[in-house]
């Protein structure tokens, strides 16, 4: 599974690309465990960029709950964005919505959840490829 | 560390290797012996038929000056005679009248005045090119030596004599010659001892030391004798012979002096009967310039000697094909360098194969070693039939083999530990995938016994409920479970744990037991606060991070009132038979269980028309998929719950029409998940619990299906059957 990353500030994006099942769970958990585990250098957000998903599997939910109670645990925000209409029916199905916000789009999760990343955001001039 | 001891085995121990090496310069000879071009000598042989005409051997030297004589007049270049006389003519007249006593004194006197059979054989032979036989002795005989001048050159040491000391050459300590009389009158004195190897005679010394004179072969000194020499030269390079000079030729000999005769086949021509040659029926130009041996071949008299090319021959015949030998220059040769260049190149083609073994496959290894063999053998052969050299193929061969022999053992050994290490590997896997799927089989097992049999609900009017549960390739976390909280109240659950294999059914199965234990604590359970408890227990132990999914409900049986609580699981179908159709529940939900911490869930509350059926299925029948990849669906679920819609059937009946469905859908795709379907009918408060049967757990209607899809109803022929056999008993 390809999964991009993007920092804006004190944010995270990640945006993994495809199915995320069986097969590509364990890649993005690779790619999410040093994210969300408490480090000095860890983000105090993070934002799964979904636009690119086509379909989720338990599996993947399973995934997205562990980087959710990691978060939580160490208070940051996640978010997952842009989700897909079949991801957003899976969402709907699991009430995933409960486990991590969804918003529609990437600035309004960033806007939600650091004022510093959305303002990095707001000049690609700061951005900074991870 | 094989080729190198191999390579100095050649070069070091030649001793060693001399009757494969023999066997091969033999085998050499054989294949291609020398063709006759020339028959410089012959031999003039005292054979059966002169014997059988003259009386047996040994003939009195009158005789042998008879035939010396005749021999002489045909003009021979040199005359050799290979018949060893250390004793008086036993023969002769004075010898006679010594043993036989007296007789008649005139007769006496007249036969003193004979000359003795020695003279005459002496006379004979001194106006001839004659050379007598001499024998090497190991001991001393005290016989007088005669043997030309012998001068010695060393082309390498100052002193000659140092160098003939450190020679190799044949030594005797003593020599057997023929009587004095007859001794003394020859022109040459030749050796005509030769060691048979191996019971063959492959080489002749040209140069011995008997009792520290020189002297040399027979063969040498007729070929004096014939060029009229009056020495011969012993050419020495330190202590390396490397020939003998007669007159200006030299005859190059090997570094002791030997010399290797290149065996002809016998040839008829190179004899003479001495019968013929004494009643002079041989033409003169036979023997004219010939170098001429005197010789007796008599059966049983003799020697006779095998010979490289197969065949056995007197003694005379091998000093003739030795004359030939000298005469046209075909004495073959094993040069001094020849072990060196056989362990070279063993030492060669041993390491291209040491390097090609493992880098080639074993055939093509297999061919370096025959090729190598062959080229060995090939260059062997030619360079004995072209140049007359002896190089040794033979051994480098078989030490070539002797190595190609190790390396196949050795290859062989890797391989053999190499496909073990392989079988072991493959042992363990098999024995791991034993393990697991015993393990599997074990937790398939427990997974399916743990699920609930709709009959132990028992009979009633009130209720139609089926379940089943079919695990994918692996075993799964899907969970059904059913049991009455009392005569009024049915608690059911269908749940989904995220995650597949062992550990998701044994969350499973955990999961289960804590929501009926949670459940059965409570006195008047509400849906939320059991979801609540249940996400509370499930969540404590939880190291896989794994969550569950699930849909519980509380069906009471007399009002239809459901109340439910939805755990992030799919959202149920509500099929009413007179109202909207297909129905989800949607509401009084939360997310999975162990997904997030201390959720307050919320229950809801719904109330059920009579015959309304609900259906709650687990995610392994929407998202199951067929070859192309495409999503079973809820429309597709709800679509054949529809058709159910039109003629209300059993609850057994939907499920197995659903999964059939299902199964048909996915045309023979693998599942990727545990399908799990409850389809569960409220018939209404009619009459409730038929009497007596509530709480019998006999079977109503079992399906052969396997997953167990089990039903009970109270509107089909099979529990009327069952009651009729439950009032029996």
């Amino acid at each position: 599974m390809e999964v991009a990353r993007r920092r804006f500030a004190d944010v995270v994006v990640v945006a993994p690309v495809g199915r995320l099942d069986h097969g590509s769970a364990d890649e993005l958990e690779r790619v999410l465990r040093p994210l969300v585990e408490p480090s000095g250098d860890a983000p105090a957000g993070l934002v799964l960029d979904f636009g690119r998903v086509d379909y989720v599997s338990s599996v993947g939910l399973r995934v997205l709950m562990i980087a959710a109670k990691e978060m939580r645990r160490r208070g940051a925000r996640i978010a997952v964005v842009g989700l897909q209409p079949v991801v957003a029916e899976i969402f709907a199905i699991s009430r995933f919505h409960s486990v991590l916000d969804v918003f529609d789009a990437l600035p309004t999760a960033l806007k939600a959840i650091s004022a510093a990343a959305a303002a990095a955001y707001g000049s690609p001039a700061v951005s900074t490829s991870t | 560390m094989l080729v190198t001891a191999l390579a100095l085995l050649i070069v070091l121990a030649p001793r060693l290797t001399a009757p494969l090496r023999e066997a091969w310069f033999d085998a050499c000879q054989a294949l291609s012996p020398r063709v006759v071009t020339a028959m410089p000598a012959v031999v003039v042989a005292i054979d059966g038929p002169s014997l059988a005409a003259f009386g047996r051997w040994p003939w009195p030297r009158s005789l042998l000056a008879e035939l010396v004589d005749r021999v002489n007049g045909a003009g021979p270049a040199a005359l050799g005679i290979d018949i060893l006389m250390p004793e008086p003519d036993p023969l002769s007249p004075e010898e006679l009248r010594q043993w036989r006593g007296a007789g008649p004194p005139a007769r006496h006197r007249e036969q003193a005045e004979w000359p003795t059979n020695d003279a005459l054989l002496a006379r004979a032979l001194a106006a001839a090119p004659a050379v007598l036989a001499v024998a090497g002795l190991p001991e001393r005989s005290g016989r007088s030596l005669r043997s030309p001048p012998f001068v010695v050159q060393d082309r390498a040491a100052a002193s000659a004599a140092d160098g003939l000391a450190a020679a190799r050459i044949e030594r005797f300590a003593g020599a057997l010659t023929s009587v004095d009389a007859v001794d003394r009158v020859a022109r040459g004195w030749g050796l005509v001892s030769a060691d048979p190897v191996g019971g063959v005679i492959r080489r002749v010394p040209l140069v011995a030391e008997i009792d520290g004179t020189l002297i040399g072969a027979l063969a040498i000194e007729m070929f004096r004798v014939a060029a009229g020499a009056t020495s011969l030269r012993l050419v020495l390079s330190g202590p390396t012979v490397d020939g003998i000079a007669v007159g200006r030729a030299l005859v190059p000999t090997e570094a002791d002096g030997g010399a290797r005769v290149y065996f002809s086949r016998r040839h008829a021509g190179r004899f003479v009967s001495a019968l013929d040659v004494l009643e002079d029926r041989v033409d003169p130009e036979r023997l004219r310039q010939k170098l001429v041996l005197v010789a007796v071949t008599g059966l049983g008299l003799g020697e006779v000697h095998a010979t490289p090319v197969g065949e056995r021959m007197p003694g005379s015949e091998i000093h003739a094909q030795l004359l030939e030998n000298l005469y046209d220059g075909t004495l073959l040769s094993r040069p001094s360098w020849g072990p060196v260049l056989e362990a070279a190149l063993f030492a060669l083609l041993a390491t291209l194969l040491i390097v090609a073994t493992p880098a080639w496959a074993p055939r093509h290894a297999l061919w370096v070693a025959v090729g190598g063999v062959a080229i060995l053998l090939a260059s062997g052969y030619a360079a004995f039939r072209t140049q007359r050299l002896l190089f040794d193929a033979a051994t480098p061969s078989l030490a070539l083999l002797l190595v190609f022999g190790a390396l196949l053992v050795a290859t062989l050994a890797e391989a053999t530990r190499h496909r073990r290490s392989l079988e072991q590997v493959l042992q363990r896997q098999r024995e791991h995938n034993a393990r697991i799927a015993g393990e599997l089989d074990a937790a398939r097992r427990i997974q399916t016994a743990m699920l609930p049999r709709a009959e132990s609900l028992g009979p009633d009017r009130r209720l139609d409920l089926a379940a089943a549960m079919l695990p994918a390739r692996e075993v799964g976390g899907d969970l059904y479970d059913f049991f009455r909280l009392d005569e009024r109240r049915l608690f059911f659950l269908v749940g989904d744990v995220a995650g597949k294999g062992l550990s998701a059914s044994i969350f499973m199965a955990v999961s289960k037991a804590l929501y009926k234990s949670a459940t059965l604590r409570m006195e008047t359970p509400d849906l939320g606060t059991l979801m609540a408890a249940a996400n509370a227990e499930v969540s404590r132990d939880n190291p896989e991070a794994l969550f569950v999914t699930a849909f519980a409900a509380i069906l009471d049986l007399d009002s239809g009132t459901l109340a439910y609580c939805n755990a992030g699981h799919e959202n149920p179908f509500r099929v009413d038979p007179v109202g909207a159709g297909v129905l989800r529940i949607t509401d009084g939900d939360g997310p999975p269980l162990c997904a997030v911490d201390a959720f307050a869930y919320r229950g809801a509350r719904l109330q059920l028309e009579p015959g309304e059926l609900l259906c709650v299925v687990s995610d392994g029948v929407t998202e199951a998929r067929n070859p192309g990849g495409d999503l079973y669906g809820s429309a597709r679920l709800a679509a054949v719950l529809h058709r159910g819609r039109e003629a209300p059937v059993a609850a057994g009946a939907v499920v197995a029409t659903l999964l059939a469905d299902v199964a048909n859908f996915a045309a023979g795709a693998e599942p990727a998940d545990d399908i799990t379907v409850l389809a569960l009918r409220w018939n209404g408060p009619s009459a409730g619990p038929a009497p007596g049967q509530v709480g019998r757990s006999e079977p109503v209607k079992k399906s052969s299906r396997a997953g167990g899809v089990q039903g009970a109803n109270d509107a089909t022929d099979e529990t009327y059957l069952l009651d009729r056999r439950g009032g029996s008993e």
